[in-house]
């Protein structure tokens, strides 16, 4: 995570982003596959053993959100607000694209006013190019990725992910291969568990896969 | 006797008439009864709104009725930009309820929020009232809704109510027809009959009427 340096600002340990955290996004043939674990961390004390890290954002796109929950809650809210807006004005519905950039123009706004939102973001989704997974940083930096993940696990997640991913992954694969990572990662970092929240989204919308089916995928 | 009018009266809202009347609120009423007919009807069983679409040459019809939320709908007769503007305002003020409460606004409080807002129109210096009438029709925390704002700002609850060009003929037929138990279907066939009522003679094909039903299940 970069750790932006703020004119007049103290650069104080408490500052830094203290995600407790595992969020993956990745994208396969079809759609996109998004998991998150239920731990909320503060410090070494776990404030929450079910916490929702996955928010639809509309029919085609989700958000995963790592740091600052508040900031995250309010970011998801406020996006959600503005896209609701977008499609009622128009009739149609904006793309993950203009998810993504909407909200990376919000963070970047408040980045440039020195008092960034203190999150690290997935936007994720299906639009009429195919699928995407944005990762956007506290900056408001915005980049289009294969799979992405955040948070104080992601190191680990990623090297599933480096080692897994490939192009052209079938739904199935894609599943198993976010839901595998996110398994490593709640293994090896103390941040990160609680179980996990498992979404897909493909041609016929957004998805939450229950308990039962994410257990299948563990257990195969 | 010189009449109000002569006297200056009507030029502004910052001014009562002796009678104690605001012409220029009342001459916003009047461009609204230019407006093409909107027709809405609450009953136990939900909420129909319904309109007249005016088709003009090869331009392509606004919509008449506009989703505000995920649970209300409005429909305005008057002045089309004036309509626009509230209409944005209306989807902007359901969009930071929602945010700020995480629950839908309802009918009644979303009205009144715009009726303030209109308000305002009427008694503020070098403003013109808005020269629409709105009718926002949902299901809520209460049931079916339908509330009816006029250019003064005034907000009221109504079982049915007609706005626009031949409303005097649509009121009497609704409330000839009305009850409290119609189903949905009824209270289409209704408006629809009410509209036809109000364009006279005017010949009308299913595609000049807009409807939107909205059912509730107690």
């Amino acid at each position: 995570m970069n750790n932006p340096n703020f004119n007049g600002m103290a650069n104080n340990s408490y500052m830094e982003p203290k995600h407790g955290t595992t969020t993956i996004a990745l994208r396969f043939k079809g759609g996109i596959a998004a998991a998150a674990d239920k731990r909320a961390s503060m410090g070494t004390f776990v404030a929450s053993k079910k916490a929702d890290k996955l928010h639809e954002l509309n029919d085609f796109t989700v958000a995963t959100i790592a740091g600052m929950v508040s900031d995250a809650q309010y970011l998801v809210n406020l996006t959600r607000a503005n896209l609701n807006l977008y499609e009622l004005g128009r009739g149609y519905s904006p793309s993950t694209k203009m998810a993504g950039n909407l909200l990376a123009s919000i963070m970047y706004e408040q980045y440039r006013s020195y008092f960034p939102y203190w999150v690290q973001m997935i936007v994720a989704g299906l639009d009429k190019d195919g699928p995407h997974v944005y990762t956007l940083d506290m900056a408001g930096g915005i980049s289009d990725e294969d799979f992405a993940s955040t948070g104080s696990g992601s190191p680990v997640a990623y090297g599933v992910l480096e080692s897994q991913w490939k192009e052209d992954l079938t739904e199935e694969e894609g599943l198993k291969i976010a839901i595998l990572a996110l398994a490593t990662a709640i293994s090896r970092d103390a941040a990160t568990g609680d179980g996990m929240d498992v979404v897909i989204v493909n041609k016929k919308g957004v998805k939450r896969l229950t308990a039962e089916e994410v257990k299948k995928y563990l257990e195969a | 006797m010189l009449g109000p009018q002569s006297m200056g009266y009507d030029r502004t809202t910052t001014m009562y008439s002796p009678e104690g009347r605001i012409i220029q609120t009342e001459y916003a009423r009047e461009s609204v009864r230019r407006g093409s007919i909107a027709i809405g009807i609450k009953s136990n069983h939900g909420v129909v709104l319904a309109g007249l679409l005016r088709i003009v040459d090869l331009n392509e019809p606004d919509l008449k009725i506009h989703k505000i939320s995920e649970n209300i709908q409005a429909i305005f007769a008057g002045v089309a930009a004036d309509g626009r503007i509230l209409i944005s305002r209306s989807r902007l003020e359901a969009e930071i309820f929602k945010l700020t409460y995480a629950d839908p606004i309802d009918v009644r409080g979303l009205s009144i929020k715009i009726g303030d807002y209109i308000q305002m129109f009427t008694q503020q210096g070098g403003l013109r009232p808005f020269g629409v009438g709105l009718l926002y029709g949902g299901i809520d925390q209460t049931g079916p809704s339908l509330h009816f704002v006029d250019p003064g700002g005034g907000v009221m609850s109504c079982k049915a109510k007609a706005m626009g060009e031949g409303d005097s003929e649509a009121i009497a037929h609704l409330k000839e027809t009305y009850n409290e138990d119609l189903t949905t279907e009824q209270m289409v066939e209704i408006a629809k009959e009410a509209i036809r009522k109000a364009a006279r003679d005017a010949e009308l094909s299913d595609e000049n009427i807009v409807l939107e039903v909205m059912p509730y299940k107690a």
